[in-house]
């Protein structure tokens, strides 16, 4: 037991570390070590890498919000964090918003551990009556994602038929978006131009095209300049709002996490809408959560006895090494995540004191260009040109968004609207027309 | 209410017929209908109605904006609609200095003092994140007597930067001058006459059952908000007025919300199970665990907090009603 729990351990300090490259996802990172494993022989236990990727996601789950609020460079999950994290990095709080949704993280935690004793109950059994639904949950999902964008016109143009069309400007370009990145999607489902040896990275640069570079771009293009950033000893957030956060978040992250292609992007959309207030802070703390809970708890479905559920990509992975059935090793999962979960959040605050301390002394506009270049030697060096290519196409379509106004969660259409297709049944006759399956 | 909250009552609601949830199963989408249904009402204030609204007076402050003149041009309305008994309806614009740039001002209605406060505000970016040492130099509230009667109304801040800015009307009734925020919501999209047209029309376009929960899904909605302080036209077109809510809850408040989202999954979940063909809940231990237990604890806690409040009028919580619906939160 203490090697299993070392093995977490030092994966959590190992994804603290990674976790500060920007757009590298710790999904990337395990599929290496999968491959290395299948290349090299077995290393490392099955059941000691099972551990090691545990603390990894527990640790990348709670750091990967530095990339996102100093640097721009957000994956799906984070993509809402960065909004007001530039908020509160402009009021010289970029600290204090990293340690809200750190403090988010370890209330997402300890959700999580609170639901072990119930866990092998609750869960397979609400998976058994959800089953038959899916489909139609998902449709409901985007349903509510689509309809619930206000517009966002001036209403300067006379009252009517041209006032209301400039206020749908941004409500068009939020369904084109969508669409778009749909259609990207409908290709790499189809017909990626990632090479099949890296395959399980085929969503990396459209990921990074749509929600990373778009932010990055706007922030060299905008010339955003960091004041100095103070180090707070306290955080300005009460008990009440810290549990109000916390289970908005936990719900949304559920929610993400139990459900089968939902990704982290929209529990944190989910956990926005149920806190529906107007306070930065909750709204941090609830996202927090919501990221931790997708990540690890996602994972953790692995361990669950009598349900065994994979969800993420680190679970597939590791599912083709080893399973877990007992409730020791179920209980054993749960323990490595307290403890890497604590430390994480610990290496939280270490880590953005050094990011901090990084951001003061280089140029935020050095920053950026400097984030764009890692992010595009990452498409490149994992994916090929090809990726790049991709990563191009998805950087169009993300930046309609910045443009007009609409919100950038649309793009989640990449992975929203071909699964939900598919899910219906419509999926092979659009692919079709799109001459994708010749 | 807020949107998740009506949206997910109309999925509720579309589950309590064996048949949908059957349907459901097999590939139908009804009970997204329930959910798009659920929210249509607000989805035609603010997406179609707002729109078409009329003003007596649109106010540009321009790039170089004037507090006093602001001030003034809503008191003068003010006094018109006092003075004439009829209506001015009114809007201010937004300040937009750039591509990402937006100046910031307030503005306030003290019924106490009987005036009307603007003050200039920093500069903005379309995050609403205040630039630093944008605060126009010298910058103070300025206050401007209305001289006419004033009802006690909602007196919070009204914060314009980024988009449109808000709009209020000005009504005599009585010896009274009453100040009405976003005056086209609620006007006549929440109506239970309107839910019956939905349900017919969605009846004969979808089918039976699509008739009956998009007919249901909208009229939830309506019944929804008017557990509030504004209430709805309930019967528009046969009816003129709003009718008065119940004033069991405010609109934007995060426990209300929050429980009808959470009761609203609940029964969702209950539902599904029952109409399948192997239930696995035990119904009195599912719904005494997952709802009655979350009303009796967040709704007695929700009581108490109401308790502890500060007073406020009743003008005043209903016009607040209807300001914390458009404060939803843009997320992404």
């Amino acid at each position: 037991m203490g090697i299993s729990l070392l093995f977490a351990v030092v994966g959590a300090l190992v994804a603290s570390l990674l976790s500060l490259v920007p757009a590298l996802h710790i999904y990337n990172v395990a599929g290496f070590i999968i491959l290395a494993t299948a290349t090299l022989g077995e290393f490392v236990p099955p059941e000691q890498l099972a551990m090691f990727f545990l603390g990894m996601i527990t640790g990348y789950a709670m750091l990967n919000t530095i990339p996102s609020i100093f640097l721009a460079a957000p994956d799906d999950s984070t993509i809402f964090v960065v909004l007001p994290g530039q908020k509160y990095l402009l009021q010289r709080r970029g600290y204090e918003a990293a340690v809200l949704t750190g403090i988010g993280g370890l209330g997402g935690i300890a959700v999580l551990a609170l639901l072990t004793p119930v866990a092998s109950s609750f869960f397979p059994t609400l998976r058994t009556i959800i089953q038959p639904h899916l489909h139609w949950i998902l449709w409901t999902v985007i349903a509510y994602m689509l309809i619930s964008e206000w517009p966002k016109g001036s209403d300067r143009a006379p009252a009517g038929i041209a006032r209301w069309w400039d206020g749908w400007k941004s409500l068009t370009a939020g369904l084109i978006t969508f669409l778009l990145s749909g259609l990207l999607g409908f290709i790499l489902l189809y017909r990626s131009l990632v090479p099949v040896t890296v395959a399980y990275q085929n969503l990396l640069p459209a990921f990074i095209g749509l929600f990373a570079v778009p932010w990055i771009l706007q922030n060299i293009l905008s010339r955003v300049e960091l004041p100095p950033q103070y180090i707070a000893e306290t955080v300005d957030a009460t008990p009440w709002l810290f549990l109000r956060g916390t289970f908005a978040g936990a719900l949304g992250g559920l929610f993400a996490a139990f459900f089968p292609v939902v990704t982290g992007g929209i529990g944190g959309f989910i956990a926005g809408h149920a806190t529906a207030q107007r306070d930065d802070r909750l709204f941090i703390i609830s996202q927090g959560a919501s990221k931790v809970v997708y990540y690890v708890g996602g994972f953790l479905f692995f361990f669950v006895p009598g349900l065994h559920l994979t969800r993420g990509g680190m679970a597939w992975m590791l599912s083709s090494l080893w399973s877990s059935y007992t409730p020791q090793t179920y209980y054993l999962a749960v323990a490595a995540v307290v403890l890497t979960g604590v430390i994480s959040f610990f290496m939280l605050l270490l880590m953005t004191r050094l990011v901090i301390t990084l951001v003061g002394k280089v140029h935020y506009r050095w920053i950026s260009l400097g984030t764009l270049v890692v992010l595009l030697l990452i498409v490149v060096g994992m994916t090929g040109w090809g990726g790049l290519l991709i990563c191009a196409v998805a950087t169009g379509i993300g930046l309609i968004p910045v443009l007009w106004g609409s919100r950038r969660m649309n793009c989640m259409g990449v992975l929203l609207l071909p699964i939900a297709l598919n899910m219906a049944g419509w999926g092979g006759t659009i692919a079709g027309w799109m001459g994708l399956t010749q | 209410m807020k949107g998740i909250a009506h949206f997910i009552t109309g999925v509720a609601i579309a589950t309590f017929f064996p048949e949908v949830v059957h349907r459901a199963a097999e590939g139908s989408l009804l009970p997204m209908l329930g959910g798009i249904a659920g929210i249509l009402p607000d989805t035609l204030d603010f997406k179609f109605a707002r729109y078409f609204e009329r003003y007596d007076e649109e106010i540009d402050p321009g790039p170089e904006p004037d507090a006093r003149e602001i001030a003034e041009r809503v008191v003068a309305a003010m006094r018109r609609a006092y003075e004439t008994g009829k209506p001015q309806n009114i809007m201010l614009h937004t300040i937009r200095l750039g591509a990402d740039l937006w100046r910031q001002y307030v503005i306030r209605f003290d019924p106490q003092a009987g005036e009307v406060a603007v003050r200039i505000g920093p500069v903005v970016n379309t995050g609403q994140t205040p630039l630093p040492g944008s605060e126009p130099e010298g910058a103070e509230e300025v206050r401007v007597k209305v001289g006419v009667p004033l009802v006690h109304t909602y007196d919070a801040e009204n914060r314009i930067d980024i988009f449109s800015g808000p709009s209020f009307k000005f009504v005599r009734k009585g010896d009274k001058l009453h100040v009405h925020f976003l005056d086209w919501h609620r006007r006549w999209s929440h109506s239970l006459t309107l839910a019956a047209v939905v349900g017919v029309g969605a009846g004969l376009l979808f089918g039976k059952w699509a008739g009956i929960v998009a007919g249901l899904g909208f009229a939830g909605h309506v019944l929804e908000d008017q557990l509030g302080f504004m209430g709805s036209n309930l019967f528009y077109p046969f009816t003129k007025g709003r009718v008065i809510g119940l004033q069991l809850l405010r609109s934007g408040d995060a426990i209300p919300n929050f429980l009808t989202v959470w009761t609203a999954v609940a029964l969702m979940l209950f539902n599904l199970d029952r109409f399948s063909a192997q239930p696995l809940l035990n119904p009195w231990w599912f719904l005494g665990l997952a709802v009655v237990l979350p009303v009796v604890t967040l709704g007695g806690l929700y009581q108490w907090q109401r308790r502890r409040r500060k007073p406020e009028t009743k003008e005043s919580l209903q016009q607040r009603d209807i300001v914390s619906e458009t404060e939803e939160v843009e997320i992404g």
